[in-house]
C-alpha cells in the first residue's frame, strides 16, 4: 500500500515540479504570480485533445504541436494582458488581477469550444502494469514520470547554460543592469512566457494521459504548482523539483490513514505552515520587496 | 580634435519638474570629462538621457557624428556608448564570468574569438575578477562589484564610457584603485564622462569638468583653471 502511495506521490510530484518550474521561470521576469499560467495548462490538455482525436494527427506530433501552441498562448497572454499595463506602470495588484482575468476568459474560451463535459486522451483499456518493489506501475505512469522530469532538466539547463537563459536570469536580478547592457526585457519577457508556458502545456498533457480533462482542471494545477514554488522558495528551480516532490509525496502519503478527499486540504496545510514559519521556502533566500 | 560627443541646448523634465534645462556640453576623443555637482543639480540626468533611460523633451545629441536622440538602449551600446550605472546593478546571483558574458550579450555568437580577446581584456585590468570568476557577484566586496560593473561594460568596446558615481559606497582604497583604472581605460583610447559627487576625486583625473548646479550648467573648463576657480574651492575643496 505505502509503496503505491510513493508511486503516485511522484507522479503528482513531477507534474507539479513541472507546473511549478513554468510559473517560476515566468515570475522570475515579471515578479509577479501569474495565476493564468494554471489555464495553460489545461489549454495544452485540450489542444492535444483537439489534434490528436479531431484532426487525428500522430500522438508524438500532437505534443510537440500542442507545446508550440502553449508558447504562442503565453506569449499572447503577455502580449494582450500584461504588457499594456506595463506601459502604464501598474502596481502589482493590478497584474494579479489580470491574471486572474485571463484565466477566467480563457477557461471560459475552452468551456464554449469543447464544452463543459468530461474528455480523455486515455486510448483503449487501461492495461496491467509492471510490479515494482510492491507497486504496481502503468508503461503510461512510466511515461508521465519520465517525460515530465525530463522536460523539467530540459527547462533547469535552458535557464543555467543558454545565452537566452541567462538573460532571463540577468532581468530577473537587476532590470536596469539588463537594460544598460543591451538586454531588451520585453523580448525576454516573452521568451519566459513562450518556454514555461511550454511546460505547462506539457504538464497538462501528460496528466491527462492518466485523468480526466475538464475545463476546470487549470486552477487545482495552479495552486498547487505555486504551493510547491512556495515550498521549494519562489524563484528558485532545484526548489521547484524539491517542492514539487515534497507536495505530491505529502498529499499522497497523508492520505495513508486519512480519506482521499483531505489531499488538498494537506496541500493547504502545508502552504500555512510555510507562510507562517518559512516564507522563503526550503532554498529560497530572503527576498526584499518581490511583489505577490 | 574632435568631439565624439556633443549636446546641445538639452532639456528634460519629469512631469512638470524641470530637471535639466538648456544643458550644453561636449567630450572630444580622447578626453576623461568630469561632472560635478551637488544632489539633484541633475548630473545623473544627463547621464540617463545620453543612454536612452528616461525621455528627453528638448535638445540634440551627437555621437560620433550621428544623431543619437531617442535611440533605445540596445542600440546605444551597439554604437559604442556604455554606461556602468549608479548603484553597480550587477546581476548578483550570477557569477562573475556570467556577468561579463551578459555585457556582451548584444555581441553576436559567432564573434566567439572576439569575447575571449574582451575577457582577457578585463581580466587583465581587473585580475581580482578572473580569480572570483566562479564566484556569485553578490559575495564580492562593493569595491570589486564596481571593478565588475566596469568590466562589464568594457566587454562592449565603448568608445565612450559613461560612469555614474562610482565612487558612491566605496572605501577610501577601492575609490583610488578604481579611479587609477579609470586612468588606464582612458589611456587605451576609451573617452570617459564620469559623474562624481567626489569632486576632488574627479578633477584629479579629469581633462576637463562641468559644474552643474539646478538644471544647468554653472562652470566648465579645464582642470588646472577649475581647481584654481574660488567657487569650486570653496564649495568643494574646503577652502
Amino acid at each position: 500500500m505505502i509503496q503505491q502511495l510513493i508511486l503516485s506521490g511522484i507522479i503528482a510530484g513531477s507534474i507539479y515540479a513541472l507546473i511549478a518550474i513554468g510559473f517560476t521561470i515566468i515570475y522570475r521576469t515579471i515578479k509577479f504570480f501569474n495565476f493564468a499560467h494554471g489555464v495553460v495548462y489545461a489549454a495544452g490538455a485540450y489542444l492535444a485533445y483537439a489534434l490528436f482525436f479531431l484532426l487525428k494527427l500522430n500522438p508524438i506530433l500532437s505534443f510537440f504541436l500542442s507545446l508550440a501552441m502553449a508558447a504562442l498562448l503565453g506569449i499572447a497572454i503577455d502580449r494582450l494582458a500584461y504588457r499594456p499595463l506595463r506601459k502604464h506602470n501598474a502596481p502589482s495588484l493590478i497584474y494579479l488581477i489580470a491574471s486572474f482575468g485571463v484565466f477566467i476568459f480563457i477557461q471560459n474560451l475552452i468551456q464554449l469550444i469543447f464544452g463543459a463535459q468530461i474528455l480523455t486522451l486515455r486510448t483503449g483499456p487501461v492495461k496491467e502494469g509492471y510490479n515494482i518493489l510492491g507497486a504496481v506501475i502503468t508503461n503510461i505512469q512510466v511515461l508521465i514520470i519520465g517525460v515530465s522530469l525530463i522536460l523539467f532538466f530540459l527547462g533547469w539547463l535552458f535557464i543555467l547554460k543558454t545565452k537566452l537563459g541567462k538573460a532571463i536570469r540577468a532581468v530577473s536580478d537587476d532590470p536596469v543592469g539588463a537594460r544598460v547592457v543591451g538586454i531588451n526585457s520585453e523580448r525576454i519577457i516573452l521568451v519566459a512566457f513562450a518556454i514555461g508556458s511550454a511546460l505547462a502545456g506539457a504538464a497538462g498533457i501528460l496528466i491527462s494521459l492518466e485523468t480526466n480533462i475538464e475545463p476546470t482542471m487549470g486552477l487545482n494545477a495552479i495552486l498547487k504548482g505555486i504551493i510547491a514554488s512556495i515550498v521549494g522558495g519562489v524563484g528558485n528551480i532545484p526548489g521547484a523539483l524539491f517542492g514539487g516532490l515534497f507536495l505530491g509525496l505529502a498529499e499522497n502519503l497523508g492520505i495513508w490513514k486519512i480519506q482521499a478527499g483531505w489531499k488538498d486540504t494537506i496541500a493547504f496545510v502545508i502552504l500555512i505552515i510555510f507562510l507562517l514559519l518559512r516564507p522563503s521556502g526550503i532554498m529560497g533566500v530572503k527576498t526584499e520587496k518581490e511583489k505577490i | 580634435m574632435n568631439k565624439i560627443l556633443e549636446v546641445k541646448n538639452l532639456s528634460i523634465s519629469y512631469g512638470p519638474v524641470k530637471a535639466l534645462e538648456n544643458v550644453s556640453f561636449f567630450i572630444e576623443k580622447g578626453e576623461i570629462v568630469a561632472v560635478i555637482g551637488p544632489n539633484g543639480a541633475g548630473k545623473s540626468t544627463a547621464l540617463k538621457a545620453l543612454c536612452g533611460l528616461v525621455p528627453i523633451k528638448r535638445g540634440e545629441i551627437n555621437f560620433q557624428d550621428e544623431n543619437i536622440k531617442g535611440l533605445t538602449p540596445n542600440r546605444l551600446v551597439k554604437k559604442g556608448l556604455c554606461l556602468v550605472p549608479e548603484g553597480r546593478r550587477i546581476f548578483t546571483t550570477m557569477s562573475v564570468f556570467e556577468n561579463l558574458e551578459m555585457g556582451a550579450f548584444t555581441v553576436s555568437k559567432n564573434k566567439n574569438l572576439l569575447f575571449k580577446e574582451r575577457i582577457e581584456k578585463v581580466f587583465k585590468l581587473f585580475p581580482i575578477l578572473k580569480e572570483r570568476k566562479r564566484q556569485k557577484a553578490g559575495t564580492l566586496s562593493s569595491g570589486e562589484q564596481q571593478m565588475l560593473a566596469i568590466g562589464r561594460a568594457l566587454m562592449l568596446k565603448p568608445s565612450l564610457l559613461l560612469l555614474d558615481e562610482p565612487s558612491l559606497g566605496l572605501s577610501p582604497n577601492y575609490v583610488e584603485a578604481i579611479f587609477e583604472k579609470l586612468v588606464e581605460i582612458n589611456n587605451d583610447g576609451t573617452s570617459i564622462l564620469i559623474v562624481e559627487q567626489n569632486a576632488l576625486k574627479a578633477l584629479e583625473i579629469c581633462h576637463r569638468a562641468y559644474l552643474f548646479e539646478i538644471g544647468s550648467i554653472a562652470l566648465e573648463g579645464e582642470k588646472a583653471a577649475l581647481l584654481r576657480n574660488e567657487k569650486i574651492k570653496e564649495v568643494f575643496l574646503g577652502g
